[in-house]
């Protein structure tokens, strides 16, 4: 039995490993020389991707990344606390998680042809500030949910004192439950933020022009041209845009358990 | 006299801030209906960008050129087979790993476990290339040194949507695993010494004690999956865009070859409404799920 679990977890550890060790290997292709994995690795791949603007992906990705988290955060987490700790009825809870559930199950492209149409109106199309606006579609559900969850979490007592100290529920909001909540307050943005950094579908079609583009629309373009076939450009690029979200690995372990054990 | 009128402002106070600090998220919810309800609307004009003409009212029209267009009747049929197929998949071999790693006791492996949830799509769609390319992928290397020729399973109608399915399995059995592991760590220790000792061998001790358990943890893994696999898309749409013909045209890659790309808003909102439709029937079984653990 011992044995046999020893494999399965070798085994899923594999699985999730697999995909990213052949990236890497691919990565170190160099130009013109089709073969994996590569005799003579060098790191060509890189410098071709660099040069073809990759990095301006990134950033672009990154500035998404953060506009999306710091609007969902600012959104979600006063809402979440005044749920949970104001005192609101147990029916208002219930609407509100009702719809916050409702929200996440539906796809999010149900309501891209209503936000290209406002967006091409608003002037918001093909700019930066108006992808981050539409991944609230995304975000604001989860960073709801999340941040109503971790808000009945924390031990009442040091908002009892406050209380009773004359604080009133916006002091109490930004001096006790803010730092209290913190943990669970970044937990929140770095999903949120995982959520969005590799989406395709909204970036590519509410972006056009090259230098907005974000780093998974690039890729992707790599992958449908010409690039497909240089396969230590295109390994480089998805290796880079992969890096960032791993870097949170044990943020995003430990709050994705938690969360399955808490009110999914 | 004063002093009353300034408690009584206190008073007003507070419930404005309370109002005040509960709105920005319920707004923004407000907002997603909102924009249901608009897609609604759009979904009954005739009402393309390209053109210069004001939106006109047609009632059902567009449902019904697209529920009449055989490419969206076999949308619906290849998004129900890729959901179908895949989520089978995910979770009974995510539960059957979840289990032999709880059973092991080995939890170093979690986090690992969660990068190919946090890598970009893209990324895996980049590996999948990689990997299934028919003449030196990494399959077709292994194929050749066993005497085999790997086929091109993304250039063949009969075999695209399988290799789309595999990819998504080898990505998302994963995610499974983490919430129906996480579930089968809130079994209290007591419960399994008890069964140990009552002499439960392994099978019982799978059924009777340990997968019941976790049965809800199962099931949100379940639901969770369901509702993700419908959005199928960007797998789809960057390995074969929808084809070798519409072989793998899924709803969403429908949507953004008939409403997207050509601009087309009344036909992509009727699209929309219809996708959202049919993911209902999971989404209203899964918002009364999650109702239901928030009212215990």
């Amino acid at each position: 039995m011992a044995r046999l679990a020893d494999l399965a977890v070798a085994l899923a550890a594999a699985t999730a490993l697999f995909p990213l060790a052949v990236i890497f290997l691919a990565s170190l292709i160099p130009p013109g020389v089709p073969q994996f994995p590569p005799a003579s690795p060098s790191t060509e791949g890189y410098q071709e991707a660099l040069k073809l603007g990759f990095d301006q992906g990134l950033l672009n990705s990154a500035a998404v990344v953060l506009l999306t988290a710091a609007m969902t955060l600012a959104l979600s987490a006063p809402t979440g606390y005044a749920l949970a700790r104001l005192g609101f009825s147990r029916q208002t809870l219930l609407v509100s998680v009702a719809l916050v559930a409702l929200t996440r199950a539906l796809p999010p492209s149900s309501l891209l042809v209503a936000i290209y149409d406002a967006f091409w109106h608003l002037n918001l199309l093909n700019n930066l500030l108006g992808l981050a606006i539409a991944y609230q579609v995304y975000t604001l559900p989860l960073g709801l949910w999340l941040v109503t969850a971790f808000a009945f979490d924390y031990s009442q007592e040091v908002e009892h004192a406050a209380q009773i100290d004359g604080a009133g529920p916006v002091r109490r909001f930004l001096h006790v439950a803010l730092p209290m909540m913190a943990p669970g307050i970044a937990a929140t943005a770095v999903l949120a933020g995982i959520e969005v950094w590799g989406e395709y579908l909204y970036a590519s079609v509410l972006l056009n022009s090259q230098d907005l583009l974000t780093a998974s629309v690039k890729l992707g373009h790599l992958a449908t041209s010409e690039f497909r076939y240089e396969w230590g450009v295109l390994a480089a690029a998805s290796f880079l845009s992969t890096l960032p979200p791993v870097a949170f690995v044990t943020v995003a372990a430990r709050t994705m358990t938690r969360l399955a054990v808490a009110k999914w | 006299m004063e002093k009353s009128a300034s408690a009584s402002g206190a008073f007003w106070n507070m419930r404005l801030s309370r109002y005040l600090l509960v709105a920005p998220g319920l707004l923004g919810l407000a907002a997603y209906v909102a924009g249901l309800l608009y897609t609604i609307c759009l979904s009954m004009h005739y009402y393309s960008l390209f053109r210069a003409e004001t939106p006109r009212f047609v009632g059902l029209d567009n449902y019904l050129a697209v529920l009449g267009d055989p490419t969206f009747q076999k949308s619906v049929l290849v998004t129900a087979t890729f959901v179908a197929s895949a989520v089978i998949l995910e979770v009974a071999s995510g539960v059957l790993f979840a289990y032999w790693i709880y059973m092991s006791g080995r939890r170093w492996a979690v986090p690992l476990l969660t990068v190919p949830l946090l890598a970009p799509v893209v990324s895996y769609v980049v590996f999948w290339y990689f990997a299934v390319d028919f003449r030196r992928g990494v399959f077709a290397q292994a194929a050749n040194l066993l005497g085999l020729s790997m086929p091109n399973l993304l250039g063949d109608p009969g075999t695209a949507l399988w290799a789309i399915v595999a990819l998504d399995v080898l990505q998302l059995t994963l995610f499974v695993v983490l919430i129906v592991l996480a579930g089968m760590l809130g079994i209290p220790g007591e419960v399994l010494w008890a069964a140990r000792i009552d002499g439960a061998r392994r099978l019982p001790m799978a059924f009777k004690v340990v997968l019941p358990m976790a049965k809800t943890a199962i099931l949100a893994a379940l639901m969770l999956r369901l509702i993700d696999a419908f959005r199928i898309f960007t797998k789809v749409w960057l390995l074969t865009r929808g084809g070798p013909g519409d072989a793998t045209t899924t709803l969403e890659v429908f949507l953004y070859t008939r409403g997207i790309y050509p601009l087309d808003i009344g036909t992509g909102a009727a699209v929309s409404v219809l996708i959202a439709a049919l993911v209902s029937v999971v989404a209203i079984p899964y918002v009364y799920l999650v109702l239901r653990t928030w009212r215990a």
